[in-house]
């Protein structure tokens, strides 16, 4: 009983974070990536994207700092950035990614800096979150994700 | 021709003469409904047909499986694409450079030319468009260029969807251009390019 009920709690933490426009179609594309012989494939490449973005992110903020901006620069990072993200599915932090590139093609400091700010947040929330999910999904045991397509 | 009699008893859709001597070439007669209809009823004739003789006695003495070499700079990419190249059952080697790949080849050229040829043949090369030092587009024109490699299949992948950008890519002989992120189906789509079917029929 208690085994059922905490399946639904997966399934139900799972599906609010589509249904809060965290996740988007690619993070079900790495769901069905996963199988016996990678059985935590999708905590593994989002714990990769994690690692390794956190350079970009060093990069990103350090360019900010420097007088004048090279928006050349910053649209390359920010480029290479939502690529990653993009493929595992984040789908709040890739929009801020969009946003980012359009402040930095039409020349705006400002708007890049605030857009980053709340890049950040987002990039930040989706980790907890992320990390309380597969936590439980652990916890629980593999089970067949019934994929409700959002 | 155990194989041909597989594919006329479950699809119905080939005809042959069964021989007393092994020939060396094969003739099919498809019917014309196959193509005047959607393009998706050739695409599963070929995927049916690839899967038949691959599991088939004759299918034998071709490879067991493609071997595919990717190319990436981005390292959740490369993760990506392995999986995704795993998962449908080809071989597959990940660089991440174009420099690396041309090394791999054999192209590059290096004091140790180390002769792979024999275990490392690549079926077909996916590479990304937009990548430090040698572009995607420059390892095509590369590759294209090359007398021994010219005819791998290359399929270019990219984040952007930019049609100037996807037709230079055809037009310098590339075989497919693939969205990021790719999926499932785009790696589906690559069978009929490692057949060789597209220099018979244009689909």
């Amino acid at each position: 009983m208690d085994r059922n009920k905490q399946h639904r709690q997966v399934a139900l933490m799972r599906q609010s974070l589509f249904d809060q426009g965290l996740l988007d179609e690619q993070f079900v594309q790495l769901e069905e990536l996963q199988d016996d012989a990678n059985p935590n494939f999708v905590e593994e490449v989002v714990t990769l994207f994690y690692r390794d973005s956190a350079r970009l992110i060093l990069n990103i903020d350090q360019a900010l700092d420097k007088s004048p901006l090279d928006f050349a620069k910053l649209d390359s990072y920010m480029h290479q950035f939502k690529g990653s993200a993009s493929s595992i599915g984040a789908k709040k932090v890739k929009s801020e990614c969009t946003l980012f590139r359009e402040y930095c093609k039409a020349g705006n400091g400002e708007g890049c800096k605030r857009t980053f700010q709340q890049l950040k947040k987002e990039y930040a929330l989706l980790r907890k979150k992320l990390e309380s999910y597969f936590q439980l999904a652990r916890q629980v045991g593999p089970v067949e994700t019934a994929c409700r397509r959002i | 021709m155990n194989i041909l009699k597989i594919l006329d008893e479950s699809l119905g859709w080939v005809r042959y003469k069964p021989t007393n001597n092994i020939p060396k070439t094969i003739s099919i007669h498809l019917p014309h409904s196959l193509f005047s209809s959607s393009s998706y009823n050739l695409t599963y004739f070929l995927l049916a047909f690839n899967f038949f003789w691959r599991n088939s006695a004759m299918g034998m003495a071709t490879e067991s499986q493609f071997h595919v070499l990717a190319v990436d700079d981005s390292l959740i990419d490369r993760k990506l694409i392995e999986k995704l190249l795993k998962t449908s059952s080809f071989q597959v080697t990940v660089v991440d450079s174009a420099s690396k790949a041309l090394e791999f080849l054999g192209l590059q050229e290096s004091e140790q030319r180390i002769n792979h040829h024999q275990e490392m043949k690549v079926d077909l090369i996916i590479t990304d468009y937009s990548m430090p030092g040698m572009t995607g587009y420059d390892l095509l024109k590369k590759i294209k260029k090359s007398t021994s490699f010219k005819d791998i299949p290359v399929v270019i992948m990219s984040s952007e969807n930019i049609p100037s950008r996807i037709n230079r890519c055809l037009e310098e002989g590339a075989e497919d251009f693939l969205l990021k992120p790719v999926q499932l189906s785009d790696v589906d789509r690559l069978r009929p390019h490692l057949l060789g079917w597209r220099t018979l029929v244009k689909i």
